[in-house]
Protein backbone atom coordinates (compact mmCIF):
# COMPACT_ATOMS: atom_id res chain seq x y z
CA UNK A 1 0.00 0.00 0.00
CA UNK A 2 2.91 2.54 0.72
CA UNK A 3 4.68 1.79 -2.60
CA UNK A 4 1.52 2.20 -4.11
CA UNK A 5 1.07 5.26 -2.51
CA UNK A 6 4.79 6.32 -3.43
CA UNK A 7 4.10 5.57 -6.84
CA UNK A 8 1.24 7.75 -7.26
CA UNK A 9 2.66 10.83 -5.06
CA UNK A 10 5.90 11.07 -6.88
CA UNK A 11 4.52 12.11 -10.14
CA UNK A 12 2.00 14.38 -8.27
CA UNK A 13 4.85 16.16 -6.65
CA UNK A 14 6.90 16.47 -10.21
CA UNK A 15 3.42 17.68 -11.47
CA UNK A 16 3.08 20.83 -8.44
CA UNK A 17 6.75 21.70 -8.66
CA UNK A 18 6.62 22.23 -12.81
CA UNK A 19 3.21 24.15 -11.99
CA UNK A 20 4.78 26.36 -9.68
CA UNK A 21 7.44 26.72 -11.18
CA UNK A 22 5.85 27.29 -14.45
CA UNK A 23 4.39 29.95 -12.18
CA UNK A 24 6.63 31.97 -11.23
CA UNK A 25 7.90 32.08 -14.86
CA UNK A 26 4.90 33.34 -16.24
CA UNK A 27 4.57 36.38 -13.59
CA UNK A 28 8.22 37.40 -13.40
CA UNK A 29 9.26 38.94 -17.25
CA UNK A 30 13.10 38.89 -17.92
CA UNK A 31 13.87 41.34 -20.61
CA UNK A 32 17.26 42.17 -22.30
CA UNK A 33 18.68 45.79 -22.37
CA UNK A 34 17.74 47.26 -25.86
CA UNK A 35 20.88 48.77 -26.73
CA UNK A 36 19.48 50.35 -30.34
CA UNK A 37 16.67 51.93 -28.71
CA UNK A 38 17.84 53.19 -25.28
CA UNK A 39 20.53 55.61 -23.74
CA UNK A 40 22.51 56.52 -20.63
CA UNK A 41 23.33 59.97 -21.27
CA UNK A 42 25.06 62.59 -18.75
CA UNK A 43 25.38 65.99 -18.19
CA UNK A 44 27.66 68.63 -15.72
CA UNK A 45 28.07 71.97 -15.57
CA UNK A 46 30.84 73.68 -17.14
CA UNK A 47 32.03 76.83 -15.48
CA UNK A 48 28.45 77.07 -13.50
CA UNK A 49 26.60 78.60 -16.74
CA UNK A 50 26.16 76.08 -19.16
CA UNK A 51 25.89 72.29 -19.78
CA UNK A 52 28.21 69.69 -21.29
CA UNK A 53 26.61 66.59 -22.55
CA UNK A 54 28.00 63.13 -23.08
CA UNK A 55 26.74 59.20 -23.26
CA UNK A 56 27.94 56.10 -22.69
CA UNK A 57 27.50 54.21 -26.54
CA UNK A 58 28.17 50.81 -24.92
CA UNK A 59 25.45 49.48 -22.21
CA UNK A 60 24.15 46.16 -21.17
CA UNK A 61 21.75 44.98 -18.95
CA UNK A 62 19.03 42.68 -18.02
CA UNK A 63 15.47 43.60 -16.05
CA UNK A 64 13.34 40.83 -14.35
CA UNK A 65 9.77 42.03 -13.41
CA UNK A 66 7.42 40.85 -11.20
CA UNK A 67 4.05 42.62 -12.40
CA UNK A 68 2.18 40.19 -8.87
CA UNK A 69 5.13 41.45 -6.36
CA UNK A 70 6.98 43.48 -7.29
CA UNK A 71 9.62 43.21 -4.83
CA UNK A 72 10.91 40.23 -6.81
CA UNK A 73 11.73 42.64 -9.53
CA UNK A 74 15.22 42.91 -10.14
CA UNK A 75 17.14 45.46 -12.46
CA UNK A 76 21.07 45.34 -13.49
CA UNK A 77 22.73 47.55 -15.91
CA UNK A 78 26.37 47.63 -16.85
CA UNK A 79 28.04 50.69 -18.40
CA UNK A 80 31.16 50.35 -20.54
CA UNK A 81 33.32 53.36 -18.98
CA UNK A 82 35.57 53.20 -21.97
CA UNK A 83 32.60 53.74 -24.28
CA UNK A 84 32.37 57.79 -23.23
CA UNK A 85 31.14 59.65 -26.00
CA UNK A 86 30.89 63.45 -25.57
CA UNK A 87 31.27 64.78 -29.24
CA UNK A 88 35.00 65.62 -28.94
CA UNK A 89 37.48 62.76 -29.52
CA UNK A 90 40.18 64.89 -27.41
CA UNK A 91 37.71 65.44 -24.65
CA UNK A 92 36.80 61.24 -24.47
CA UNK A 93 40.40 60.83 -24.13
CA UNK A 94 41.05 62.97 -21.44
CA UNK A 95 37.54 61.63 -19.51
CA UNK A 96 39.15 57.97 -19.82
CA UNK A 97 42.41 58.46 -17.66
CA UNK A 98 42.82 58.25 -14.54
CA UNK A 99 41.88 61.95 -13.52
CA UNK A 100 38.43 60.99 -14.70
CA UNK A 101 36.75 57.52 -14.82
CA UNK A 102 40.14 55.68 -15.11
CA UNK A 103 38.54 53.20 -17.16
CA UNK A 104 41.88 50.58 -17.36
CA UNK A 105 41.06 50.60 -13.71
CA UNK A 106 37.45 51.10 -13.35
CA UNK A 107 36.25 49.79 -17.03
CA UNK A 108 32.46 49.19 -16.10
CA UNK A 109 29.62 51.57 -13.91
CA UNK A 110 27.20 48.79 -12.66
CA UNK A 111 23.57 49.11 -11.05
CA UNK A 112 22.31 46.11 -9.44
CA UNK A 113 19.00 46.54 -7.60
CA UNK A 114 18.82 45.03 -3.98
CA UNK A 115 14.68 46.28 -3.40
CA UNK A 116 12.16 48.05 -5.63
CA UNK A 117 8.64 48.33 -4.73
CA UNK A 118 5.40 50.01 -6.84
CA UNK A 119 4.85 53.62 -7.25
CA UNK A 120 2.97 55.38 -9.16
CA UNK A 121 3.53 55.38 -12.44
CA UNK A 122 6.40 52.83 -11.75
CA UNK A 123 9.39 51.30 -9.51
CA UNK A 124 11.11 52.82 -6.88
CA UNK A 125 14.04 50.88 -6.89
CA UNK A 126 16.77 51.02 -4.66
CA UNK A 127 19.99 49.60 -5.20
CA UNK A 128 24.54 49.64 -5.37
CA UNK A 129 25.79 52.04 -8.09
CA UNK A 130 29.72 51.24 -8.60
CA UNK A 131 31.14 53.89 -10.39
CA UNK A 132 35.30 54.36 -9.93
CA UNK A 133 35.87 51.58 -7.69
CA UNK A 134 33.15 53.20 -4.97
CA UNK A 135 29.95 51.41 -4.50
CA UNK A 136 27.19 53.65 -2.99
CA UNK A 137 23.33 52.61 -2.21
CA UNK A 138 21.02 54.91 -4.48
CA UNK A 139 17.59 54.93 -4.83
CA UNK A 140 16.12 55.81 -7.95
CA UNK A 141 12.44 56.49 -9.36
CA UNK A 142 11.88 54.90 -12.73
CA UNK A 143 9.32 55.91 -14.53
CA UNK A 144 7.22 53.80 -17.06
CA UNK A 145 6.97 49.92 -17.22
CA UNK A 146 4.56 49.66 -19.76
CA UNK A 147 4.52 46.74 -21.47
CA UNK A 148 4.08 46.61 -25.71
CA UNK A 149 4.61 44.13 -28.63
CA UNK A 150 6.08 44.84 -31.56
CA UNK A 151 6.76 42.62 -34.77
CA UNK A 152 6.63 39.49 -32.50
CA UNK A 153 8.86 41.31 -29.37
CA UNK A 154 7.62 42.19 -25.86
CA UNK A 155 9.24 45.52 -25.28
CA UNK A 156 9.14 47.07 -21.93
CA UNK A 157 10.71 50.88 -21.54
CA UNK A 158 11.49 53.08 -18.35
CA UNK A 159 13.38 56.29 -17.73
CA UNK A 160 14.68 58.07 -15.19
CA UNK A 161 16.76 60.92 -13.98
CA UNK A 162 19.61 60.67 -11.00
CA UNK A 163 22.08 63.43 -9.34
CA UNK A 164 25.64 61.96 -8.32
CA UNK A 165 28.35 64.22 -7.22
CA UNK A 166 31.59 62.93 -8.31
CA UNK A 167 33.24 63.61 -5.06
CA UNK A 168 31.38 60.99 -3.53
CA UNK A 169 33.11 58.29 -5.89
CA UNK A 170 36.41 59.13 -5.55
CA UNK A 171 37.20 61.40 -8.49
CA UNK A 172 40.02 63.73 -8.12
CA UNK A 173 39.08 66.49 -6.47
CA UNK A 174 41.68 68.58 -8.22
CA UNK A 175 40.13 67.45 -11.60
CA UNK A 176 36.83 69.16 -10.54
CA UNK A 177 36.91 72.90 -11.11
CA UNK A 178 35.48 73.91 -14.29
CA UNK A 179 33.06 70.99 -14.73
CA UNK A 180 30.85 70.74 -12.00
CA UNK A 181 30.89 68.20 -8.82
CA UNK A 182 27.57 67.23 -9.70
CA UNK A 183 26.26 65.20 -13.00
CA UNK A 184 22.89 64.56 -13.89
CA UNK A 185 22.48 60.88 -15.67
CA UNK A 186 19.25 60.44 -17.66
CA UNK A 187 18.44 56.72 -18.77
CA UNK A 188 16.26 55.89 -20.98
CA UNK A 189 15.77 52.16 -21.85
CA UNK A 190 13.77 49.42 -23.53
CA UNK A 191 14.11 45.89 -22.12
CA UNK A 192 12.93 43.24 -24.60
CA UNK A 193 12.13 39.73 -24.90
CA UNK A 194 10.32 37.43 -27.08
CA UNK B 1 42.58 71.85 -13.66
CA UNK B 2 46.35 71.88 -13.44
CA UNK B 3 48.42 74.29 -11.11
CA UNK B 4 51.61 74.78 -12.28
CA UNK B 5 52.65 76.61 -9.16
CA UNK B 6 51.50 74.05 -6.79
CA UNK B 7 53.41 71.73 -8.64
CA UNK B 8 56.52 73.68 -8.62
CA UNK B 9 55.47 74.20 -4.80
CA UNK B 10 55.65 70.35 -4.01
CA UNK B 11 58.58 70.26 -5.84
CA UNK B 12 60.62 72.86 -3.67
CA UNK B 13 59.18 72.04 -0.42
CA UNK B 14 60.48 68.13 -0.68
CA UNK B 15 63.88 69.67 -2.25
CA UNK B 16 64.45 71.79 0.71
CA UNK B 17 63.13 69.60 3.04
CA UNK B 18 64.99 66.63 2.15
CA UNK B 19 68.39 68.70 1.80
CA UNK B 20 67.68 70.63 5.51
CA UNK B 21 66.33 67.43 7.33
CA UNK B 22 69.54 65.81 5.77
CA UNK B 23 72.03 68.02 5.47
CA UNK B 24 71.15 68.84 9.72
CA UNK B 25 71.58 65.55 10.38
CA UNK B 26 74.79 64.30 8.39
CA UNK B 27 76.74 64.36 11.89
CA UNK B 28 74.28 61.20 12.76
CA UNK B 29 75.37 59.50 9.23
CA UNK B 30 78.78 59.68 10.35
CA UNK B 31 77.74 57.33 13.10
CA UNK B 32 79.71 54.04 13.52
CA UNK B 33 76.42 51.98 13.54
CA UNK B 34 75.74 52.41 9.89
CA UNK B 35 71.99 50.98 9.94
CA UNK B 36 71.32 54.61 11.73
CA UNK B 37 73.25 56.39 9.27
CA UNK B 38 71.53 54.85 6.50
CA UNK B 39 68.08 55.33 8.44
CA UNK B 40 68.86 59.43 8.79
CA UNK B 41 69.43 59.82 5.36
CA UNK B 42 66.11 57.39 4.27
CA UNK B 43 64.05 59.72 7.20
CA UNK B 44 65.18 63.09 5.62
CA UNK B 45 64.22 62.05 1.74
CA UNK B 46 60.84 60.42 3.51
CA UNK B 47 59.88 63.66 5.27
CA UNK B 48 60.70 65.41 1.95
CA UNK B 49 58.55 62.98 -0.06
CA UNK B 50 55.71 63.40 2.58
CA UNK B 51 55.35 67.31 2.34
CA UNK B 52 55.45 67.34 -1.31
CA UNK B 53 52.65 64.94 -1.34
CA UNK B 54 50.93 66.83 1.39
CA UNK B 55 51.23 70.15 -0.43
CA UNK B 56 49.78 68.27 -3.77
CA UNK B 57 47.00 67.02 -1.58
CA UNK B 58 47.50 63.39 -2.17
CA UNK B 59 45.31 61.52 -0.15
CA UNK B 60 46.06 57.79 -1.28
CA UNK B 61 43.27 55.68 0.09
CA UNK B 62 43.93 51.91 1.88
CA UNK B 63 43.47 49.21 0.42
CA UNK B 64 44.47 51.18 -2.42
CA UNK B 65 42.22 50.96 -5.41
CA UNK B 66 44.23 52.50 -8.31
CA UNK B 67 47.64 52.32 -9.37
CA UNK B 68 49.03 55.35 -8.13
CA UNK B 69 47.66 54.44 -4.67
CA UNK B 70 49.30 51.41 -5.41
CA UNK B 71 52.97 52.95 -6.23
CA UNK B 72 52.43 55.80 -2.93
CA UNK B 73 51.33 52.46 -0.62
CA UNK B 74 53.18 49.60 -1.87
CA UNK B 75 55.74 50.33 -4.51
CA UNK B 76 57.65 53.19 -2.77
CA UNK B 77 57.77 51.96 0.81
CA UNK B 78 58.71 48.45 -0.12
CA UNK B 79 61.38 50.01 -2.50
CA UNK B 80 62.68 51.98 0.17
CA UNK B 81 62.90 49.37 2.71
CA UNK B 82 65.12 47.27 0.06
CA UNK B 83 67.30 49.98 -0.52
CA UNK B 84 67.63 50.58 2.80
CA UNK B 85 68.67 47.08 3.62
CA UNK B 86 70.58 46.95 0.29
CA UNK B 87 72.45 49.42 0.60
CA UNK B 88 75.54 48.51 2.98
CA UNK B 89 77.97 50.88 3.40
CA UNK B 90 80.73 47.89 2.79
CA UNK B 91 81.27 47.80 -0.60
CA UNK B 92 84.85 47.42 -1.00
CA UNK B 93 85.02 43.59 0.48
CA UNK B 94 82.12 42.76 -2.39
CA UNK B 95 82.71 38.88 -1.28
CA UNK B 96 81.86 39.86 1.83
CA UNK B 97 78.86 41.57 1.47
CA UNK B 98 77.71 39.15 -1.25
CA UNK B 99 78.02 36.20 1.41
CA UNK B 100 76.26 38.64 4.29
CA UNK B 101 72.68 37.70 5.55
CA UNK B 102 71.75 41.09 4.90
CA UNK B 103 72.91 40.93 1.05
CA UNK B 104 71.38 37.37 0.55
CA UNK B 105 67.98 38.82 2.28
CA UNK B 106 67.66 42.79 -0.12
CA UNK B 107 68.68 40.96 -3.10
CA UNK B 108 65.79 38.35 -2.41
CA UNK B 109 62.85 40.93 -1.76
CA UNK B 110 65.10 43.40 -4.34
CA UNK B 111 64.65 40.72 -7.21
CA UNK B 112 61.17 39.80 -6.15
CA UNK B 113 59.76 43.77 -5.76
CA UNK B 114 61.61 43.46 -9.57
CA UNK B 115 59.21 41.29 -10.80
CA UNK B 116 56.04 42.66 -9.16
CA UNK B 117 56.25 46.22 -9.53
CA UNK B 118 54.22 45.81 -12.74
CA UNK B 119 52.17 43.12 -11.83
CA UNK B 120 51.59 45.18 -8.55
CA UNK B 121 50.14 48.63 -10.47
CA UNK B 122 48.15 46.14 -12.40
CA UNK B 123 46.02 44.70 -10.38
CA UNK B 124 42.48 44.52 -10.16
CA UNK B 125 42.78 46.33 -13.77
CA UNK B 126 41.86 45.11 -17.33
CA UNK B 127 45.59 43.97 -17.67
CA UNK B 128 45.20 41.80 -14.83
CA UNK B 129 41.99 41.35 -13.05
CA UNK B 130 40.46 38.09 -11.36
CA UNK B 131 39.09 35.59 -13.10
CA UNK B 132 35.17 36.18 -12.55
CA UNK B 133 35.01 39.92 -13.25
CA UNK B 134 36.43 38.72 -16.74
CA UNK B 135 37.33 42.56 -17.77
CA UNK B 136 40.83 41.34 -19.24
CA UNK B 137 42.22 43.36 -22.12
CA UNK B 138 44.77 40.70 -23.12
CA UNK B 139 44.94 37.23 -23.00
CA UNK B 140 47.53 35.68 -20.15
CA UNK B 141 50.41 35.35 -22.16
CA UNK B 142 50.33 38.99 -23.81
CA UNK B 143 49.96 39.92 -20.03
CA UNK B 144 53.12 37.89 -18.51
CA UNK B 145 54.72 38.63 -21.53
CA UNK B 146 54.62 42.45 -20.67
CA UNK B 147 55.04 41.94 -17.36
CA UNK B 148 58.24 39.66 -17.96
CA UNK B 149 59.73 42.36 -20.41
CA UNK B 150 59.01 44.95 -17.88
CA UNK B 151 60.84 43.19 -15.15
CA UNK B 152 63.63 42.64 -17.39
CA UNK B 153 63.85 46.11 -18.02
CA UNK B 154 64.11 47.34 -14.72
CA UNK B 155 66.34 44.49 -13.97
CA UNK B 156 68.75 46.18 -16.58
CA UNK B 157 68.37 49.31 -15.38
CA UNK B 158 69.54 48.75 -12.03
CA UNK B 159 72.06 46.45 -12.92
CA UNK B 160 73.35 49.19 -15.04
CA UNK B 161 72.59 52.09 -12.89
CA UNK B 162 74.77 50.06 -10.20
CA UNK B 163 77.43 49.35 -12.56
CA UNK B 164 77.97 53.24 -13.05
CA UNK B 165 77.60 53.95 -9.30
CA UNK B 166 80.55 52.14 -8.37
CA UNK B 167 82.32 53.69 -11.60
CA UNK B 168 82.13 57.62 -9.80
CA UNK B 169 79.61 58.53 -12.35
CA UNK B 170 76.81 58.22 -9.65
CA UNK B 171 76.45 62.17 -9.32
CA UNK B 172 75.86 62.27 -13.12
CA UNK B 173 73.66 59.24 -13.02
CA UNK B 174 71.50 61.04 -9.81
CA UNK B 175 71.32 64.21 -12.24
CA UNK B 176 70.12 62.36 -15.12
CA UNK B 177 67.45 60.66 -12.81
CA UNK B 178 66.49 63.32 -11.44
CA UNK B 179 65.86 64.91 -14.63
CA UNK B 180 64.62 61.82 -16.18
CA UNK B 181 61.68 61.91 -13.20
CA UNK B 182 61.05 65.61 -14.43
CA UNK B 183 60.30 65.04 -18.32
CA UNK B 184 57.86 62.23 -16.87
CA UNK B 185 56.11 64.43 -14.82
CA UNK B 186 55.86 66.79 -17.57
CA UNK B 187 55.15 64.27 -20.37
CA UNK B 188 52.28 62.21 -18.28
CA UNK B 189 50.78 65.72 -17.81
CA UNK B 190 50.90 66.96 -21.03
CA UNK B 191 49.37 63.63 -21.98
CA UNK B 192 46.33 64.01 -19.95
CA UNK B 193 47.10 62.32 -16.64
CA UNK B 194 47.79 65.45 -14.39
CA UNK B 195 48.14 63.70 -10.98
CA UNK B 196 50.27 61.08 -12.54
CA UNK B 197 52.38 63.91 -13.65
CA UNK B 198 52.00 65.94 -10.06
CA UNK B 199 53.39 62.38 -8.74
CA UNK B 200 56.50 62.63 -10.23
CA UNK B 201 57.22 66.07 -8.63
CA UNK B 202 58.27 65.64 -4.78
CA UNK B 203 59.87 62.64 -6.02
CA UNK B 204 62.47 64.76 -8.38
CA UNK B 205 62.43 67.81 -5.58
CA UNK B 206 62.77 65.08 -2.82
CA UNK B 207 65.67 62.64 -4.60
CA UNK B 208 67.51 66.02 -5.97
CA UNK B 209 67.51 67.58 -2.54
CA UNK B 210 68.96 64.65 -0.58
CA UNK B 211 71.55 64.15 -3.29
CA UNK B 212 72.85 67.24 -3.19
CA UNK B 213 73.06 66.82 1.03
CA UNK B 214 74.96 64.04 0.57
CA UNK B 215 76.99 65.88 -1.66
CA UNK B 216 77.65 68.72 0.71
CA UNK B 217 78.23 66.81 3.37
CA UNK B 218 80.34 64.22 1.48
CA UNK B 219 82.57 67.38 0.62
CA UNK B 220 83.40 66.82 4.71
CA UNK B 221 82.90 63.56 5.70
CA UNK B 222 84.13 61.53 2.54
CA UNK B 223 82.34 59.77 -0.10
CA UNK B 224 79.12 58.24 1.25
CA UNK B 225 78.72 55.64 -1.80
CA UNK B 226 76.01 53.05 0.07
CA UNK B 227 73.59 56.58 0.63
CA UNK B 228 74.21 56.85 -3.46
CA UNK B 229 73.41 54.00 -4.28
CA UNK B 230 69.88 54.25 -1.99
CA UNK B 231 68.65 56.90 -4.05
CA UNK B 232 69.96 55.57 -7.14
CA UNK B 233 68.06 52.37 -6.49
CA UNK B 234 64.84 54.74 -5.23
CA UNK B 235 65.03 56.86 -8.21
CA UNK B 236 64.83 54.00 -10.79
CA UNK B 237 62.03 52.07 -9.34
CA UNK B 238 59.87 55.16 -9.26
CA UNK B 239 60.74 55.92 -12.74
CA UNK B 240 59.81 52.64 -13.74
CA UNK B 241 56.64 52.84 -11.53
CA UNK B 242 55.48 56.36 -12.75
CA UNK B 243 56.43 55.56 -16.65
CA UNK B 244 54.60 52.23 -16.36
CA UNK B 245 51.13 53.77 -14.99
CA UNK B 246 51.55 56.90 -17.48
CA UNK B 247 51.94 53.66 -20.27
CA UNK B 248 49.46 51.42 -19.19
CA UNK B 249 46.74 53.87 -17.40
CA UNK B 250 47.72 57.05 -19.31
CA UNK B 251 48.19 58.04 -22.87
CA UNK B 252 51.81 57.71 -22.73
CA UNK B 253 53.36 55.77 -25.70
CA UNK B 254 56.00 52.72 -25.36
CA UNK B 255 58.17 55.19 -27.27
CA UNK B 256 58.10 57.91 -24.39
CA UNK B 257 58.17 55.16 -22.07
CA UNK B 258 61.67 53.52 -23.29
CA UNK B 259 63.41 57.22 -23.95
CA UNK B 260 62.76 58.81 -20.82
CA UNK B 261 63.25 55.43 -19.00
CA UNK B 262 66.85 54.63 -20.95
CA UNK B 263 67.66 58.09 -20.78
CA UNK B 264 69.92 58.45 -17.73
CA UNK B 265 72.01 55.54 -19.14
CA UNK B 266 73.16 57.69 -21.31
CA UNK B 267 76.10 58.36 -18.81
CA UNK B 268 77.48 55.31 -20.29
CA UNK B 269 78.82 57.59 -23.29
CA UNK B 270 81.38 58.87 -21.61
CA UNK B 271 82.60 55.56 -20.20
CA UNK B 272 83.68 54.32 -23.78
CA UNK B 273 86.08 55.99 -26.24
CA UNK B 274 86.74 59.07 -27.26
CA UNK B 275 84.89 60.19 -24.33
CA UNK B 276 86.79 58.28 -21.49
CA UNK B 277 90.27 59.79 -22.46
CA UNK B 278 88.65 63.53 -21.59
CA UNK B 279 88.95 65.31 -18.32
CA UNK B 280 85.98 64.01 -15.59
CA UNK B 281 84.44 67.93 -16.15
CA UNK B 282 83.99 67.76 -19.53
CA UNK B 283 82.72 63.89 -19.36
CA UNK B 284 80.03 65.34 -16.79
CA UNK B 285 79.39 67.51 -18.96
CA UNK B 286 79.20 64.98 -22.48
CA UNK B 287 76.55 62.94 -20.01
CA UNK B 288 74.31 65.76 -18.85
CA UNK B 289 73.79 66.72 -22.32
CA UNK B 290 73.47 63.25 -24.03
CA UNK B 291 70.53 62.90 -21.05
CA UNK B 292 68.94 66.20 -21.82
CA UNK B 293 68.72 66.18 -25.48
CA UNK B 294 66.85 62.96 -25.52
CA UNK B 295 64.58 63.94 -22.69
CA UNK B 296 63.78 67.34 -24.44
CA UNK B 297 63.35 65.43 -27.84
CA UNK B 298 60.84 63.69 -26.50
CA UNK B 299 59.23 67.10 -24.57
CA UNK B 300 59.19 68.38 -27.76
CA UNK B 301 56.92 65.53 -29.32
CA UNK B 302 54.78 65.84 -26.87
CA UNK B 303 54.28 69.11 -26.62
CA UNK B 304 53.22 69.11 -30.19
CA UNK B 305 50.69 66.82 -29.61
CA UNK B 306 49.29 68.66 -26.77
CA UNK B 307 49.12 72.14 -29.33
CA UNK B 308 47.28 69.96 -31.58
CA UNK B 309 45.05 67.92 -29.08
CA UNK B 310 44.72 69.76 -26.17
CA UNK B 311 44.61 73.58 -26.98
CA UNK B 312 41.71 73.95 -28.67
CA UNK B 313 39.49 71.86 -25.98
CA UNK B 314 41.31 74.25 -23.43
CA UNK B 315 40.60 77.46 -25.47
CA UNK B 316 36.84 75.93 -26.17
CA UNK B 317 36.44 75.50 -21.80
CA UNK B 318 38.22 79.18 -21.84
CA UNK B 319 35.27 80.64 -23.71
Amino acid sequence: MLRMMTLFLKPLSLLLTCCIGAGVAWSADEYDYDLVHSSVSFKARHLDISWIHGRFNDVSGKFIIDRDDAAKSSFQLTIKAESVDTANPARDEHLRQPDYFDTKQFPTIEFKSTAVKVIEGGYEVTGDFTMHGTTKKIVVKLMGGKEIESRGVKRVGFSTELKLKRSDFNFDKSAIGAIGDEAIILIDCEGMRK
Amino acid sequence: MPDPFQYMFALAAAFAVSFFAIFISHPAMRATIPSLARFVFMAGLVLGLLTGYRILGFEPRWPPVNALDRFLLIVLPVALIVEFIWAVPVPNDEHNFRSSLSGFCAATIRFALIVSVGRILWHDSVYFSSAESNTNDWPPFIAFGVLLSGAALLYVALRSSMILAFRGVSASLTAGLVMSLLATGMVTMLAGYIKGGAAAMPLAGGICGAALALWMAGKKTGPATSHGQFLIGISVTALFSLLWIGRFFGQLTTFDVLMIFLSPHCCWLSEFWPFRDYSNNYRMVIRMAAVALILLVVLFFKWQQFMQKMIPLIAFQAE
